[in-house]
């Protein structure tokens, strides 16, 4: 009876597009965004974050319904996590498929590293729901998979001690840090770089392969050195151990992987300033950083940072340039 | 402002008020399912809408305002209860299963229906079309939302604006 002019959802008032778009999850709301004008700037008005800024993932939320749930005897659905945005104050839900998700260790391209159910690592692009299963934690030498009655796999054990880890707990300390090469949905060449064994092993998987391969299991030549970090940049995998040591990575050589040393390791001195934290950046302008944390003895209870570059072509010189920022921690 | 013996006219037989459609259709209600809507509320506290006066929707049409007030009568009572504490499971049950079928509709209906929800201010009706529509949303592509909406075929233009979107967000739609 009434004028239903066909296409007038183009034409909803702001007010009802915002209640729309709080039920839509942040895949479907870039998609609600493309598809006319009204809805691209109800989205805006939302504040839809620029894909070139980073995001924060959190899960607390996530550890603490897990353990409601274990407590009401539920089993587990979907995760959900929230991602923030640096630019926004919006946090937006981000859903996993059950079982996939207990941690997360990496991050890159869009693409997530998660540590699932069985401990085995998985990437998952949170924006399109593709997931890709890696090699299982059992194709690493040193761990065993222990199966139950039926076949199910229930704990993992180290070779040599034996102790048993349940299969959902074991990744968690496993795996330190995973990175991606490049976006699985762009190229189908990426490779995955993880530190795992508490930093004394380094392991890789090009695309399509169904192994890990051993890249490094000892972190340069001193003892008790660990990686503590790797980063992707200009085409090959650079990694930073706790005593600073800098290696560039070359997975392509035939007889195995090969390592460059760019920068050499320093052991602590005594009277040297702590050092807490070592990171690889690669910059969007093209520069490789490291970035160190140290205690700083001026402040209780905070951290200085001192912010490195690393040279290109095999310099082994100390940081070019530094500087020092001061954070509080609260 | 309010008038004290509309309100102890509840004691009786329920009041009820005349709502007239954009097409001069009169439906005559109860006030309390009328009062769902956030903006007749106000007229009907201020004792509008009864005897032959009638309150005019002109931005409702009959077809929409009968299935608006179909959803008013049915949540009235539950809205009644404020919120509905001590319902029951099998009435919250119910209500659910109305919700579900209610929203089963074409979708040229659920973009009226949303229109004048949000005109009269009745949020659940406003927010269940919206978790309808976010639920037809789900799993599309932009072209596939603009079908199932029954939006027109883009314009050139428009359809450029898309691919430059999608491009940008090209890693959210593989």
């Amino acid at each position: 009876m009434g004028p239903c002019t066909s296409g007038s959802w183009s034409d909803l008032p702001i007010d009802i597009l915002l209640i729309i778009l709080r039920r839509l999850e942040l895949p479907q709301t870039l998609v609600f965004a493309s598809v006319c004008k009204t809805w691209r700037s109800a989205v805006n008005a939302a504040g839809l974050p620029r894909s070139c800024t980073p995001w924060i993932l959190s899960w607390a939320n996530h550890l603490e319904k897990k353990k409601k749930n274990k407590a009401q005897g539920k089993c587990n659905t979907a995760v959900t996590c929230n991602s923030y945005h640096l630019d926004v104050e919006d946090s937006y839900d981000i859903s996993f498929p059950r079982d996939c998700f207990v941690t997360c260790c990496g991050a890159s391209h869009g693409w997530l590293v998660l540590v699932n159910e069985l401990s085995n690592l998985v990437l998952y692009n949170p924006f399109t729901t593709a997931m890709i299963p890696l090699p299982p934690t059992t194709d690493f030498a040193c761990v065993e998979g222990v199966y139950g009655t039926h076949g199910n796999l229930e704990h993992y054990r180290y070779r040599s001690p034996g102790e048993l880890y349940a299969a959902d707990c074991f990744g968690i300390p496993l795996y330190a840090k995973a990175v991606l090469s490049c976006s699985p949905s762009k190229r189908n060449d990426y490779v995955v770089m993880v530190i795992h064994h508490d930093g004394t092993w380094l392991s890789f998987v090009k695309a399509g392969q169904s192994k890990w391969q051993v890249a490094s299991t000892s972190a340069g030549r001193m003892g008790g050195d660990r990686y503590l970090d790797c980063a992707y940049h200009d085409g090959s995998f650079y990694t930073v151990t706790f005593y600073g040591l800098v290696e560039k990575w070359d997975l392509d050589d035939l007889s195995g992987p090969t390592r460059e040393e760019m920068v050499v390791a320093i052991p602590a001195i005594p009277a040297a300033p702590t050092v807490l934290t070592r990171n690889m950046v690669s910059t969007p302008w093209g520069d490789l950083l490291q970035v160190i944390g140290f205690r700083a003895l001026e402040y209780p209870y905070a951290t200085r940072f001192q912010v490195c570059k690393v040279d290109q072509g095999g310099c082994k010189k100390s940081p070019s340039f530094s500087f020092k920022i001061c954070l509080m921690k609260f | 402002m309010a008038a004290p013996e509309s309100g102890d006219g509840n004691n009786g037989a329920a009041r009820m008020v005349t709502l007239i459609s954009s097409d001069n259709t009169r439906f005559e209600v109860e006030a309390a399912a009328a009062s769902l809507s956030q903006t007749l509320q106000l007229t009907i506290l201020d004792g509008g809408g009864g005897g032959g006066d009638g309150i005019p929707l002109p931005n409702v049409d009959s077809a929409t305002l009968s299935k608006v007030l179909e959803y008013c009568i049915k949540h009235a009572p539950a809205a009644a209860n404020g919120g509905a504490p001590n319902a029951t499971a099998v009435d919250r049950a119910e209500l659910e299963r109305f919700d579900n079928e209610f929203v089963n509709i074409d979708q040229s209906v659920l973009y009226s229906l949303i229109m004048a929800a949000h005109n009269l201010e009745i949020e659940g009706l406003q927010s269940l079309v919206a978790k309808k529509v976010a639920d037809m949303i789900k799993g599309k592509s932009p072209m596939e939302i603009r079908r199932t909406l029954g939006f027109p075929d883009p314009t050139p233009e428009e359809q450029a604006e898309m691919n430059a979107h999608m491009l940008e967000y090209g890693w959210a739609y593989e």
